[in-house]
């Protein structure tokens, strides 16, 4: 099963320029996904760069990079909910992430996502990052819960 | 070491990962939520791992009783059919 | 503000956005002291904005300042802290363990105390960090590795 952007749209509630992933090439629901994150100098985290940086300081950001991977584990995790699932995923933990090489401009990342656990509501994802041939990221685990907007905007006082 | 002591010193060793502890300073009795700031996540972080561990499927009505570490062997030795 | 030896001069928050890639300025003051072993403790902090560019996108109907910004954040605040070595900045290099507790809102502060260092001999260094609320809620628990690339651009 392949995802095109749009369908990205209709499962997650992320938005431009937060929806951190173009493609879902193959998935099999509950259980693993590949998904596609080409990166361009047209997104925003290169507007704010001071002119004549280093090319090392137009790497990727790794949070962005690390919001992409878990996009894609919501999408793995979503789409094994079925439909009727309302509310906003929500990153609530990760654990041994290692970053292991700069991402640029020109390059696209594919995430191999696998989804370990669901338990009690939570969902537990892990996997790696690539690029070509060049691994970029491993995730140890990622930990997410979906809340209703409503349960997050109540501030518990 | 008994089976008991064996279940006793893999669980401590979970809970102290999750609760960012070392394992000798999870005590058996000591409550998660007062002793160690945790919370409802970090409970349920604590299960899915017992659960991938030992094989295991415990209700989510569990779930608040698991409150120290002996409460957490309690309800694990139910489920898994320990004879501890 | 004294600064250990072994990390160079800090650098102004606004020189630290526009020194990398970054999805937003995530600092808006920094304060370095030195800290125990010739490390240095940090503290930081921002505002929640909902008019930040990509926070619009998360999420159109309710701004929440995502888990990863919190990352953002202490790493722009290591990163001003610490300056940079032989011009380059220190990077992420392992999460060893990030939990996020509590919802950031539009409005919201969000305050950064950590402990930074000291350097090792690879040019890495550990940074555990515990963030707050405006409200004094308990936000965030990040511990992680950052690091000095090598010329090569890698992190490995």
């Amino acid at each position: 099963m392949r995802l095109e952007h749009g369908e990205l749209r209709t499962l997650l509630p992320h938005r431009y320029p937060m929806l951190l992933l173009d493609r879902v090439d193959s998935v099999e629901p509950g259980v693993s996904l590949e998904a596609v994150k080409a990166v361009t100098g047209c997104e925003p985290c290169y507007s704010g760069i001071a002119e004549g940086q280093a090319p090392d300081r137009y790497a990727y950001p790794a949070s962005l990079l690390i919001e992409s991977f878990g996009q894609g584990a919501a999408v793995l995790w979503l789409l094994s909910r079925g439909p009727g699932t309302t509310g906003l995923p929500m990153f609530t933990a990760a654990r041994d992430c290692v970053l292991l090489r700069q991402v640029y401009p020109g390059d696209v990342i594919r995430h191999r996502v696998r989804l370990e656990q669901v338990v009690h509501g939570a969902a537990f994802a892990a996997g790696s990052s690539w690029v070509g041939t060049d691994q970029v990221a491993e995730f140890g685990s990622m930990m997410a819960v979906v809340r209703p907007a409503d349960a997050i905007a109540e501030r518990k006082r | 070491m008994s089976e008991r002591d064996t279940h006793m010193a893999e669980l401590r060793e979970i809970v102290a990962e999750v609760l960012e502890l070392e394992p000798e300073e999870v005590a058996d009795t000591a409550d998660f939520v007062e002793e160690y700031e945790a919370d409802s996540l970090r409970a349920i972080e604590i299960l899915a791992r017992i659960e991938k561990k030992y094989k295991v499927e415990i209700p989510q009505a569990e779930l608040n009783e698991m409150r120290s570490l002996k409460a957490v062997h309690e309800v694990v030795a139910r489920h898994a059919g320990w004879q501890d | 503000m004294t600064a250990a030896p072994a990390f160079s001069a800090a650098t102004r928050p606004a020189d630290t956005y526009e020194a990398a890639a970054a999805p937003l300025p995530a600092i808006e003051w920094v304060e370095v002291s030195a800290g125990p072993r010739g490390g240095i403790s940090l503290r930081a902090g921002t505002t929640v904005d909902a008019a930040d560019v990509y926070l619009a996108g998360h999420f159109p109907e309710l701004t929440v300042y995502p888990g990863v910004f919190t990352l953002e954040t202490i790493g722009q605040a290591v990163t001003s802290a610490v300056g940079y070595c032989a011009g380059r900045l220190p990077q992420l290099h392992r999460l060893r363990s990030a939990r996020f507790l509590a919802p950031l809102l539009a409005g919201d502060t969000l305050t950064v105390e950590a402990s930074v260092g000291p350097v090792g001999d690879d040019q890495s260094f550990d940074v555990a960090a515990r963030c707050v609320r405006g409200d004094g809620v308990h936000a965030a628990t990040v511990r992680a590795v950052y690091r000095w690339p090598s010329a090569d651009g890698g992190t490995a």
